[in-house]
């Protein structure tokens, strides 16, 4: 299969005045097969929007490398980065100019690009894209405060389908929609990718929404990617404790499933700033119920436990190299 | 009227929402109209400005300047209603005639403020660090000097006269100008479509002219507003003080002054100049508070 999409070791760090500056990425190695979705979960301040802002040219990395079907990004103008991969925000209010219909909205992006020409042959591709994202033309006039959540999203969806990408980078694109709508536009995105041979990088802080669309899961916490894997291998048979939790928190809409264990996660998400969690030893250390003496010393690295199967965590490392211990 | 109206320049709205509602201009003027402040601020200015235009083109009912012997200092009457002063003219052809005056000298000197503030304040808030830190730090500079003070340097050092008043007051308008640009500009760079727009592909001018300054008119409209509040008094402040366009050019900071002697026994020769100062003023004071309840939100009353 051919990459749609790899970053090699990158990082991001943000300076500040004073201290060490907050390093959003430490190192984050991902792939993404062409065609397929990659999911990206973690929790606030893991890094995960950074990285999305990093693969689309928004801001440049600190260290590290992302190809974009075998190119380096950085040798790409922005035009051309722009024509390949595209990112659909969270919010679809904050994402369109207040005072642009959907129609001018798309036609801007249409022009700027020199696509679909002019006059009515723009206007018939406007309604075209319109149509991909099941929106009817007569929406072609409508501001963006006329429309719901769903719609609007629908044409930041179907704005970033304009320039034809073979790439899309889904930024939470359900999180800020009522729950209701979510579906639609999750099943839209995968109906649209199997229409147009897309390939995904699916950013969520929620295994969930992620579970429907994700062919393979990297688990992100702290600026590393602490778990990969198939969607299967990292929901059903998670390693690292954090993916655990992650997992335990997802809700089964069954009554008669009964009380799952629940994870607590005790203390705060993200550390202070040259803190010892960011400095040495496995980040999650602070917050894990299987922390030992080894994860304060040594940062685990990300080893594949089974094939395709990969995690960066000390004990679950040692557990798997012990074939008597059978992993639930 | 007192020179000390000139000091402090007018505060500036910073709480105006960012972004204009998308509701085109008639929603505006219908939330303009039903504010209290809109509707006010409309009617004055409407009719300040419509009899700046009709002396402008010389509607005055006597000539402003012509002297008759035989009518000094007559009380308002029906020939004459606001009077006429020492050397027999009548005083509201003259009040007509300054309003122009003023009206014009405050247009440039808004026109003069605005597009060198409103350029200073855009490249200032979406160029890079050191533009920005040099732009900020001269109008810091600028701000440290009170704006009536900068105006009289302007106009000692050019002399007096119309376009050099202009200058001064637009000068002393400028810092204001580039801090309400700037901000705004500074926080729509960062924005979501501002952003949506670069992954897009736009190019720097589309973001900047399609993007981000459309999405600032509603703040320089209000700016603007008050900007000629402003002027329009500081004109009046450096005529008073002699430093306005030198006669025989009306002005109504010069008929206030020379006034001063007469008010005792002719109370309309500094009664209604003053009048016409301040209605101009409260006018595009209470447009400016109108425009901006009327562009944000959150104050306008449904």
């Amino acid at each position: 299969m051919a990459l749609a999409l790899r970053t090699v070791g990158l990082e991001k760090l943000y300076p500040m005045r004073r201290g060490p500056g907050v390093r959003a990425l430490r190192g984050v190695s991902v792939e993404l097969e062409s065609g397929s979705t990659l999911g990206i979960v973690g929790e606030s301040g893991c890094g995960k929007s950074t990285l999305a802002r990093l693969l689309v040219g928004l801001e440049r990395p600190s260290a590290g490398s992302i190809e974009l079907f075998d190119e380096e990004i950085v040798s790409l103008r922005r035009r051309e980065l722009a024509r390949s991969l595209q990112l659909v925000f969270q919010d679809p209010y904050s994402s369109l100019d207040p005072r642009l219909t959907a129609a001018t909205a798309i036609g801007e992006v249409l022009a700027v690009h020199d696509l679909a020409g002019r006059g009515h042959e723009r206007e018939s591709r406007i309604d075209e894209l319109l149509g991909m994202v099941a929106l009817a033309p007569r929406f072609a006039g409508f501001y963006p405060h006329e429309l719901s959540g769903g719609q609007a999203q629908r044409v930041a969806i179907a704005r970033a389908l304009a320039v034809e990408p073979r790439a899309l980078v889904l930024d939470e694109p359900t999180s800020a929609l009522d729950v209701s709508v979510r579906a639609e536009v999750i099943n839209l995105l995968v109906r649209l990718q199997d229409e147009l041979s897309l390939s995904y990088v699916f950013i969520s802080h929620d295994l969930a929404t992620v579970r429907h669309v994700a062919d393979v899961i990297d688990v992100m916490y702290l600026g590393l990617v602490v778990e990969s894997g198939q969607y299967d291998d990292v929901l059903g048979a998670a390693l690292h404790p954090y993916t655990r939790a992650l997992a335990a928190a997802v809700p089964v809409p069954d009554p008669t499933h009964g009380a799952r264990r629940r994870v607590q996660l005790a203390g705060e998400a993200v550390p202070a700033p040259g803190s010892a969690a960011v400095t040495s030893g496995c980040p999650y250390r602070p917050r894990c119920p299987l922390a030992e003496a080894e994860c304060a010393l040594s940062r685990p690295e990300l080893v594949e436990i089974r094939p395709g199967h990969r995690v960066a965590c000390h004990v679950a490392k040692r557990d798997a190299s012990v074939p008597a211990a059978e992993q639930a | 009227m007192s020179v000390t109206g000139l000091g402090p320049a007018p505060s500036m709205p910073g709480d105006v929402d960012l972004v204009a509602q998308p509701e085109g201009r008639q929603g505006l003027l219908r939330a303009l109209w039903h504010s209290a402040n809109g509707r006010v601020g409309l009617v004055l200015a409407g009719v300040v400005v419509a009899a700046a235009i009709v002396a402008s083109f010389g509607g005055t009912p006597y000539d402003p300047q012509f002297q008759n012997a035989a009518a000094l200092l007559q009380h308002p009457t029906w020939s004459h209603p606001f009077g006429t002063d020492q050397f027999g003219r009548d005083i509201l052809s003259l009040v007509l005639d300054g309003l122009g005056v003023s009206l014009e000298i405050a247009c440039l000197a808004v026109a003069i403020a605005g597009v060198i503030g409103t350029i200073a304040g855009v490249v200032a808030g979406f160029l890079g660090r050191w533009t920005s830190a040099v732009i900020m730090r001269v109008t810091d500079m600028m701000f440290a000097i009170p704006a009536i003070l900068l105006a009289l340097i302007v106009v000692a050092a050019l002399g007096a006269g119309w376009l050099n008043s202009a200058i001064a007051i637009g000068v002393g308008y400028i810092p204001i100008f580039v801090r309400v640009v700037r901000g705004p500009v500074l926080a729509l760079r960062e924005s979501g479509y501002v952003s949506a727009g670069r992954v897009l592909g736009f190019s720097r001018r589309r973001l900047l002219f399609r993007h981000i300054l459309p999405n600032v008119s509603g703040i320089l409209a209000v700016q603007t507003s008050l900007a000629l509040a402003w002027s329009v008094l500081a004109e009046a402040s450096l005529s008073f003080l002699g430093l306005g366009p030198p006669p025989p050019t009306a002005s109504l900071g010069e008929m206030v002054s020379q006034a001063g002697s007469l008010a005792a026994t002719a109370w309309w020769t500094l009664a209604f100049p003053s009048v016409a100062i301040i209605v101009a003023v409260i006018g595009f004071n209470l447009l400016g508070d109108g425009l901006r309840d009327a562009i944000d939100p959150r104050t306008r009353k449904r």
